[in-house]
């Protein structure tokens, strides 16, 4: 072959390997249905201990993904995975366990990221319960600033698994709206974009606007979608959804990561046909998506994969 | 304080909105959000200070907290986030549990999340060590199907055209 010829190749080959970064290592994110805070202690530890052995990532984010929002007595707080409820108060003695087990174990040069998951499913999502759920995150992060010095690796930020088909944008953004009358950090969204193009139309009433806003219009607003489809649908409706953005609004949305469920496939013996996508998979494909154009251009931070297991 | 932040904000940190690469307007709720990530650098950073004139733990087990006593999960007729994603099932907020031990037996009435039409209930049985879910389709395809009574282990459910059906979940049956 004539060098003319490979000059060519040689020039598209280095463009690829400078926008292919490998998938980062991922972390595991959480269904919560144990409330003990002992038992997240030792998640974290471990969690902190497989950092030191380099087999999850020194630069980490995981979900705890509390279930839905709920009220009683009084007290707000969230249905767990296991039917039982909690106030914000216990939820908050999860995640302060779980940062402090990290914490201990974990080498000084490493950071997590805990995400205080709830849901939009459910009868009590709201602006109300929006603004306990910031109120909650505020405490948890001064309990890390207070105890030294745990803030110095670990912080934790709200969230919300906002799915189309749970509830209306009516009732959902308010619960965003709640969050940002009240908090001090930021939220993660890590919810889907159920039918939106290249499918169809989005589900639920949901509109572009509806959904840019829950994920990122809003102030505290991050999005970490789920990109849990093998064919890389998801990772296409959240670029459609970036480019809106950009089109309307002049701003790109910048994606923190991707949440797969492959772990909750192992854990229940489900080949989840389709849905089945690993971290490492969910991550390229948002990456990829992001950078088919130089408009949606980045670099997801995080990587997750969400499991059954606690 | 706050202020102080969205200065330094619209000064140009707009590498902090997007990762990199967004444009930022100098006010509302982008300069607010920047304001938020730069506040959650200066705590670490600040922390990491801290951090360096302090030895954590050696012994994790020393510093663990207490475990507590163990509560039995809610039994009957409950309220229940739902583990799957809405576009494989679609599952009502409100479902029926019964513990046995260290098992747990959980209902998820619904519909597919692809087949809108057809009801299902899975049943999922929790263990220490194992999760296993069945799934059972409605006989008909009359909508999602919610939850309208439990009896002993037979549940009553309604479906979208008013239409009540009972489930044995001992046999894994629906009945007439």
């Amino acid at each position: 072959m004539s060098a003319r010829r490979l000059v060519p190749i040689l020039v598209a080959a280095l463009a690829l390997a400078s926008s292919a970064h490998a998938a980062p290592l991922h972390s595991i994110s959480r269904y919560v249905a144990n409330a003990d805070p002992s038992r997240w202690y030792d998640l974290g530890c471990a969690l902190g201990n497989a950092v030191t052995a380099g087999t999850r990532p020194k630069d980490a984010l995981v979900i705890l993904a509390f279930g839905d929002p709920a009220a009683s007595g009084g007290s707000y707080g969230a249905h767990l995975f296991d039917g039982s409820f909690r106030t914000t108060a216990q939820l908050r003695a999860v995640a302060q366990q779980y940062g402090y087990g990290y914490w201990v174990c974990s080498p000084y040069d490493s950071e997590l990221q805990i995400v205080l998951g709830t849901t939009n499913h459910g009868t009590h999502v709201g602006y109300a319960h929006g603004a306990a759920w910031a109120r909650m995150v505020n405490a948890t992060n001064d309990y890390f600033a207070a105890n030294c010095c745990i803030a110095g690796q670990v912080s934790a930020l709200g969230g919300i698994d906002a799915e189309l088909d749970w509830n209306a944008p009516a009732v959902t953004i308010p619960w965003a709206n709640g969050y940002d009358s009240a908090n001090a950090w930021s939220y993660i969204e890590f919810g889907d974009a159920a039918g939106c193009p290249p499918v169809g139309s989005c589900n639920g009433g949901w509109t572009y606007a509806d959904i840019w806003s829950i994920a990122w219009g809003i102030a505290p607003a991050l999005p970490l979608p789920q990109i849990y489809n093998e064919r890389g649908t998801q990772a296409a409706q959240w670029e459609n959804i970036d480019l809106w953005g950009i089109a309307s609004k002049g701003i790109k949305m910048g994606f923190r990561g991707s949440l797969a469920q492959h772990q909750a496939c192992v854990d229940r013996s489900d080949p989840c046909p389709g849905t089945g996508n690993t971290a490492d998979q969910g991550w390229t494909q948002l990456r990829d998506a992001l950078n088919s154009r130089a408009s949606t251009a980045l670099t997801p931070r995080w990587s997750t994969d969400i499991s059954w297991r606690n | 304080m706050r202020l102080f932040w969205i200065s330094a904000v619209i000064a140009g940190a707009g590498t902090l909105l997007a990762g990199g690469g967004g444009t930022a307007p100098g006010q509302g709720p982008f300069a607010e959000k920047a304001a938020l990530e730069a506040h959650a650098a200066a705590v670490q950073a600040f922390a990491r200070a801290q951090g360096f004139l302090t030895a954590k733990p050696t012994d994790p087990a020393a510093v663990r907290p207490r475990a507590l006593r163990p509560e039995p999960s809610p039994e009957g007729i409950v309220e229940l986030p739902s583990p799957f994603p809405a576009h494989e099932y679609l599952l009502q907020p409100t479902g029926w549990q019964q513990g046995t031990g260290s098992r747990r037996l959980t209902v998820y009435p619904g519909a597919l999340g692809t087949e809108r039409d057809r009801g299902v209930l899975l049943v999922v049985t929790t263990t220490a060590d194992e999760r296993d879910v069945e799934s059972y389709p409605a006989p008909f395809r009359n909508g999602a199907l919610q939850l309208v009574a439990a009896t002993g282990d037979v549940l009553t459910l309604r479906d979208e055209t008013g239409r009540t059906l009972s489930f044995d979940v001992s046999a894994r049956r629906f009945m007439p």
